[in-house]
């Protein structure tokens, strides 16, 4: 993530024109110095990370007795495969900001599906909860999770198309939009729905925090995802100023805007990610929920 | 709940994928049949003149080119506005009205961009429509050259220092075509594609010249990647050689 992140920032999505091969070579690896460093590198993460899922998968073929474990982590194989076809084309058809718009939120998707496995596949997972929420009180909590995760990608969209539309089309890129029609379209919604998705980790925060106290699996992403939520809202202005106050004039991403930018993108990572455990677990821990069983 | 940020997030999908839709060449309706238009060199006058700069110009940072050991070691001043005494350089002057109806033919002979110390020379490029663009790497450095064009087939192609020169053709005019490197962020030309050859850019002097116009009344643009465009009305007699002065000032 953080990888495909430095790639946009420095601009440098296009210092190796051609895809699968790079520079014409399969195997060969290019000097790694400019944005070759950045575009390359992600590149051979993004190889690693595919044999890494491919080894979880076959691993888990053979382990795990769960028929849906087998099936999401073959899953997992084919969304990776696909975020890869995603970043092959963005190179291939120089950056329309709509490919590389779905390839941030393909890329973000594909990491928490990796994080539920991680979730499905830990030792407490393979333990009964000890506690249960009644249902009464389960469903309303699912159903704002579930409202949160709606806004979230939502979020994640304009925030992606925001920085994909600036740095191709405006300013700092071919100058065919005006920097104030994309921050109306983009980022004064992204800064809007900001204020939504705040206001959702904070209600379904509190309400994990003061009820479930005593449910660690439950405590955890919640009270991560508050803290986080702080963080985000900081590095999403200070990610502003960098960009949108600063960076208008600026010839070279500066180490502010390449900072600023990549780490408000991990940390959205990880909020996204955080909800959608603290889903998981409030459907494992829902008396009733017999649609999520143990091995 | 649901069902409104999905229509909101669709609509998000759509927009993106209107504004990403492949280039569409210019066809020009309505243009009439083309009728090749030759100029009587011996009744042709000319415009020239001198780009002047008022105030301060913006500063921009010393370009750090150290990202990649074949470019220049030391910072570099960056070529975005260039003033010297007063005069402006990099500005592109053209005929923007008044010429007769009918096409030019493009000239054979191609303009040469180099790329050299990590930089495009020349950063400023007048072509016509149909003439060669050659480009030439004679750094030590690895570079791509990623046109962004929208009225052309935009490309991205990479050239090291042993490779040949590439030769490319914009078919149609569009102005500000952006080309850049995205090994070097710095490294930003801009190409401006015309149907006539009228045009020139101004020196480190800021002066400027099209000769060989053909007599009439015309609209003469000059044109800053920073500063905008501006305008003026000129006539050109037989064998005359009028003066055009443009004047760009800080803050506008
Ligand atoms: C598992 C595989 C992959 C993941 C998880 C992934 C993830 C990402 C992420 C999160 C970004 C940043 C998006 C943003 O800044 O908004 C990105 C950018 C990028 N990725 Fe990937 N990526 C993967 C594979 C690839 C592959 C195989 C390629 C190339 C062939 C590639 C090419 C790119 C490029 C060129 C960018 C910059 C896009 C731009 O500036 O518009 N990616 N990737
Ligand atoms: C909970 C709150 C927020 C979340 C989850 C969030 C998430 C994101 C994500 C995921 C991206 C990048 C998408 C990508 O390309 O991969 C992004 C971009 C951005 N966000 Fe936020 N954001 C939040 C709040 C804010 C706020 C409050 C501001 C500003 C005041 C802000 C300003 C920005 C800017 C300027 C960018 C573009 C960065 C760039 O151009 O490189 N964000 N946001």
């Amino acid at each position: 993530m953080l990888a495909g992140g430095l790639v946009t920032s420095n601009n440098a999505g296009l210092s190796v024109p051609d895809w699968p091969t790079t520079q014409g070579s399969l195997w060969k690896i290019p000097p790694m110095i400019g944005g070759v460093k950045y575009e390359h590198g992600h590149r051979m993460i993004a190889e690693f990370l595919g044999l890494l899922t491919i080894v979880v998968a076959i691993w888990t073929w053979f382990v795990d007795k769960r028929r849906w474990m087998r099936v999401l982590t073959c899953g997992a194989v084919l969304g990776v495969i696909f975020q890869g076809v995603l970043g092959g084309l963005t190179v291939l058809k120089l950056l329309p900001p709509a490919i590389s718009t779905a390839h941030a939120v393909v890329g973000q998707t594909m990491f928490c599906v990796l994080a539920a496995i991680a979730v499905f596949t830990g030792k407490s997972w393979l333990q009964e909860p000890i506690e249960r929420i009644v249902p009464q009180e389960s469903r309303p909590l699912i159903r704002h999770l579930w409202t949160l995760l709606g806004f979230l990608y939502l979020q994640l969209i304009l925030g992606a198309a925001f920085r994909h539309v600036w740095t191709k089309l405006g300013p700092v890129g071919a100058e065919r939009w005006p920097a104030k029609k994309i921050i109306h379209m983009f980022l004064y919604p992204h800064i809007l729905n900001a204020l939504i998705v705040a206001g959702l980790i904070i209600y379904v925060g509190m309400w994990v925090l003061t009820r479930y106290r005593k449910m660690p699996q439950l405590r955890r992403p919640a009270h991560l995802l508050t803290i986080l939520l702080v963080l985000q809202l900081m590095l999403g202005f200070a990610a502003y100023i960098t960009r949108v106050v600063y960076g208008v004039n600026e010839l070279q991403p500066t180490f502010g805007l390449v900072a600023t930018t990549v780490s408000h993108i991990g940390i959205g990572a990880l909020i996204l990610a955080f909800t959608i455990i603290l889903l998981i677990q409030v459907y494992r821990h829902s008396a009733g929920a017999d649609r999520v069983t143990t091995a | 709940m649901k069902f409104i940020y999905l229509s909101f997030a669709s609509l998000v999908v759509g927009l993106l994928l209107g504004c990403s839709k492949a280039p569409t060449p210019s066809a020009q309706p309505g243009a009439p049949a083309p009728v090749p238009i030759s100029v009587d060199k011996a009744t042709a006058g000319s415009v020239a003149g001198i780009v002047s700069f008022k105030g301060t110009a913006p500063k921009f940072p010393l370009l750090d080119m150290t990202s990649d050991p074949g470019c220049p070691k030391k910072p570099e001043p960056a070529d975005v506005v260039m003033v010297k005494d007063g005069k402006l350089a990099n500005v592109f002057v053209y005929i923007k009205e008044g010429l007769p109806r009918g096409t030019f033919a493009p000239s054979n002979a191609p303009v040469v961009l180099t790329q050299k110390g990590c930089r495009y020379s020349p950063h400023i490029i007048g072509i016509m429509a149909g003439q060669p663009l050659t480009i030439l790497n004679q750094d030590t450095a690895d570079h791509n050259i990623h046109s962004m064009s929208s009225g052309n087939v935009p490309f991205n192609e990479s050239q090291m220092p042993t490779d040949k020169p590439i030769t490319k053709i914009f078919k149609y005019p569009e102005m500000k075509v952006l080309l850049e490197c995205n090994q070097h962020q710095w490294m930003r030309a801009y190409v401006n594609v015309m149907s006539h050859p009228y045009f020139a850019v101004s020196a480190a002097d800021g002066s400027f010249s099209i000769p060989d116009l053909p007599p009439g009344e015309y609209t003469l643009a000059a044109v800053h990647e920073k500063f905008g465009e501006q305008m003026m009305r000129i006539k050109v007699g037989a064998r005359e050689n009028v003066k055009a002065d443009f004047g760009f000032a800080a803050g506008n």
